[in-house]
């Protein structure tokens, strides 16, 4: 064999060695790997943390985007303010709450990341191994607010210890024009009836409703698994494992759907997310969506900016409970919670800073920089002064009040497999594949079954 | 034998004075790298393919065979669209990107005034971050503002919903695929037939050739080489596209336009199913390889 490299063979190791990297880093996963099960201890806080009484140190917080902009602002203003009288070093991250996912994937397995996550359903629960136990700092948060609604205990708990703590519950009505409504002769509805007959008019004058049918944590599943379960379908039955989402009445409620899609919708919702309904009733195309008091609220700042038509927006906007179906007028229980990862080597402050940030004062203070877009958790919080001075934010108080609230793998516990569904999108999905026209209603309830069997096993 | 030669240095200077000895001595780093970076992953990858590990979850990590592949080839429609998916905005994009690309190589190969801004100008679709470029193309697909729909409702037609109804979205991400992977093709062929010797277009021009004949019997043939790798490199990455999906859809509505990468991640990260994420991640690895093989085999036969 000639020890002499020629131009050609070293093109060739060379080019062979290139197209190979490429090829196994394209085929590798995308995905960070899990950590092994034997690394995975049940979460404790580390005593090497240092006491914020010493002071010094740094904290991170990855936290969502809000989409009531001031609410990020007066957060990031009190965690500064908190952070130099304790001489901590916060840097508050704000990314889309539907990328919080892949980086906390990516931090629990490296170990290292953020120190604090906020993300929204029962994440706690799911990542309790590498969660710490925050049960001290919300015993005292439980006394000083006077007590959480108890639903979200089980958001929050998992083997005795309280793993997040609650920050805030929004959703579950509908913002609509009162002007153009009232101009065709229709009211806000109460059943989904005549929730259909309503947006059928409002299509017919050019003002059709809006909803989401896309990949996103917040409105997709808001509408789409309370109009399941209004309508009697189930993901699953009581025991948590017992897919039953193949029923006639899911079948009926995806007919349902197609129908209430075809005549009173917009065509666009199957690919928005959280915000593109946000866009369209402020530029005036759709008379109703499903929202948070996200619009109302930016449709306010922007009048007060003097923005006519974000003026028009908001004086003729008022909002509107969850419609009932056959089987009542739930809404899907959620909310935002904030953990502590067992990774963090300032686990003392971090609860510190919840601590501070969960004390009446402070979560008032913030509270009311949403002006009602996030309620809180507690029944204190009801008699938040927005909630009393703006009548049209009231629909959004009687929510947490009716106990409609169903969670998601209703009727079975919330469980890991109910998340992971969640996650996935599979109910929005079976829907949108009705809607769209993919698969016919009966097929669609099959298809939703065999992939809900992947995951209930 | 003189002294110098009894010294071990020159031993050592003899050894690596070896071309082949020396020539893999400077891959060694390269070679270390990669089996870190690339490598281990890649591996650990496949591991993970045959277990059940999910995110968190300490009772998973079993070792469970080919089950993942099972699951994913007999009971995941929504996999089976992806690969399909997969197979069509690949195959499709590829083309468009050659024909297209090599259109543009053969305009900017011409001598014109500013032909150095425009060559530099045609690369931005590839030097803009694909995030940051496939947002500007989310908005413009917008379903409310989208400004396609608007100069479509200037002359009187009803736009569709670019990201809405089906084909839509699907035809929506090749758009930007295309118009984002053409500028490697073009300079890449540009390149080439920079190479190519100008003496054979004048022979061919005196013999009477016309311009369709000096492009299809000299410069089609001696770019062959640039093609076939520009064809393997765009093949192989358009195949684990991830960024302009994940932007433009998030793999919706309904699942449609997911390719295998953001299937994967979609299972993997948000569905915390690692291990069957991994496995969709490495479905396509074998086929991927066989290709890899052929091209590098061709390109061999024609040295």
């Amino acid at each position: 064999m000639s020890s002499k490299i020629t131009r050609r063979k070293f093109l060739t190791i060379a080019g062979t060695a290139t197209a190979s990297t490429a090829l196994a880093a394209c085929a590798a996963p995308t995905a960070v790997p899990a950590p092994k099960p034997a690394e995975q201890k049940p979460a404790e806080a580390k005593p090497a943390a240092p006491a914020v009484a010493t002071g010094g140190g740094s904290l991170s917080f990855l936290t969502w985007t809000n989409f009531v902009p001031e609410m990020d602002t007066k957060l990031d203003q009190m965690t500064k303010a908190w952070g130099d009288k304790n001489k901590v070093d916060v840097k508050v991250e704000h990314i889309n709450i539907n990328d919080i996912p892949a980086r906390r994937a990516a931090a629990i397995q490296a170990k290292t990341g953020p120190d604090l996550i906020w993300d929204s359903q029962n994440w706690g629960t799911l990542f309790k191994d590498v969660l710490v136990d925050v049960s001290d700092v919300m015993n005292e948060a439980a006394s000083a607010n006077g007590g959480w609604y108890k639903w979200t205990e089980q958001f929050c708990k998992a083997d005795g210890q309280w793993k997040t703590v609650p920050h805030g519950f929004s959703g579950g009505t509908f913002i609509y024009r009162t002007d153009l409504f009232k101009q065709n002769g229709v009211t806000a509805p109460k059943t989904y009836d005549e929730f259909i007959k309503v947006a059928e008019t409002m299509k017919k004058a050019g003002k059709p409703f809006g909803q989401a049918v896309g990949h996103s944590f917040g409105d997709p599943p808001g509408f789409w698994y309370p109009f399941l379960w209004a309508h009697g379908g189930k993901e699953v039955n009581e025991d948590g494992k017992t897919v039953a989402i193949n029923s006639p009445d899911t079948v009926m409620a995806i007919e349902k759907a197609v129908d209430m899609y075809k005549r009173g919708f917009a065509d666009a919702g199957l690919a928005w997310d959280d915000s593109a309904n946000n866009r369209s009733y402020l530029a005036e195309e759709i008379s109703a969506t499903e929202n948070g008091a996200s619009i109302y609220f930016v449709a306010g700042r922007d009048a007060a900016k003097g923005d006519e038509r974000a003026k028009r927006v908001r004086e003729n906007s008022d909002h509107f409970a969850k419609p009932a179906g056959p089987k009542g007028a739930p809404i899907l229980a959620g909310g935002y919670y904030t953990g502590i990862m067992n990774y963090s080597k300032n686990v003392n402050a971090a609860k510190d800073l919840l601590r501070y940030l969960m004390q009446p004062p402070t979560y008032l203070e913030w509270m009311e920089s949403g002006q009602g877009y996030l309620q809180g958790l507690a029944p204190k919080y009801e008699d938040q002064p927005i909630f009393k001075t703006d009548p049209k934010m009231k629909p959004f108080v009687d929510n947490l009040k009716s106990g409609n609230a169903l969670w998601l793998g209703w009727p079975g516990p919330l469980s890991a497999a109910a998340f992971r569904v969640y996650n996935n999108y599979t109910i929005v999905d079976m829907f949108a594949k009705a809607i769209s026209g993919e698969l016919k209603p009966a097929d669609a309830a099959k298809w939703a079954e065999d992939q809900l069997k992947n995951v209930y096993k | 034998m003189t002294r110098r030669d009894q010294v071990p240095r020159n031993r050592i200077a003899e050894f690596f004075d070896r071309e082949d000895v020396l020539g893999y001595t400077l891959l060694i780093p390269v070679a270390i790298l990669l089996g870190i970076f690339v490598g281990y992953p890649f591996i650990y990858g496949v591991w993970l393919a045959l277990t059940d590990t999910r995110i968190a979850d300490s009772t998973s990590g079993n070792f469970v065979g080919l089950e993942n592949f099972e699951r994913l080839l007999f009971r995941d429609s929504i996999f089976i669209q992806a690969l399909k998916n997969s197979f069509f905005y690949t195959a499709v994009t590829t083309v468009f990107k050659f024909v297209l690309g090599l259109l543009m190589a053969a305009v900017l190969n011409l001598k014109f005034r500013g032909n150095r801004y425009v060559r530099s100008a045609t690369l931005l679709p590839w030097i803009i971050p694909t995030v940051l470029s496939t947002l500007a193309w989310r908005w413009m697909f917008d379903g409310s503002f989208s400004v396609f729909n608007w100069m479509l409702r200037q002359v009187g037609i009803v736009g569709p919903s670019w990201l809405g109804s089906w084909p839509w979205p699907f035809i929506s991400i090749m758009i930007v695929n295309i118009w984002r992977g053409m500028p490697f093709f073009g300079v890449s062929f540009l390149a080439g037939m920079q190479t190519i010797s100008q003496e054979l277009y004048e022979a061919a021009m005196i013999d009477g050739s016309t311009a369709w004949q000096r492009f299809w019997y000299i410069t089609l043939p001696l770019l062959r080489p640039v093609i076939i790798v520009v064809l393997l490199l765009s093949t192989i990455l358009t195949f684990a596209d991830f960024q302009i999906v994940y932007a433009l859809t998030g793999g919706g509505p309904a699942n449609q336009t997911h390719l295998l990468a953001t299937y994967s991640y979609q299972i993997g990260l948000r569905g915390l199913e690692i291990g069957v994420g991994a496995a969709i991640s490495l479905f396509l690895f074998p086929v991927l390889a066989v290709i890899v093989f052929l091209t590098l085999l061709s390109l061999r036969r024609d040295d």
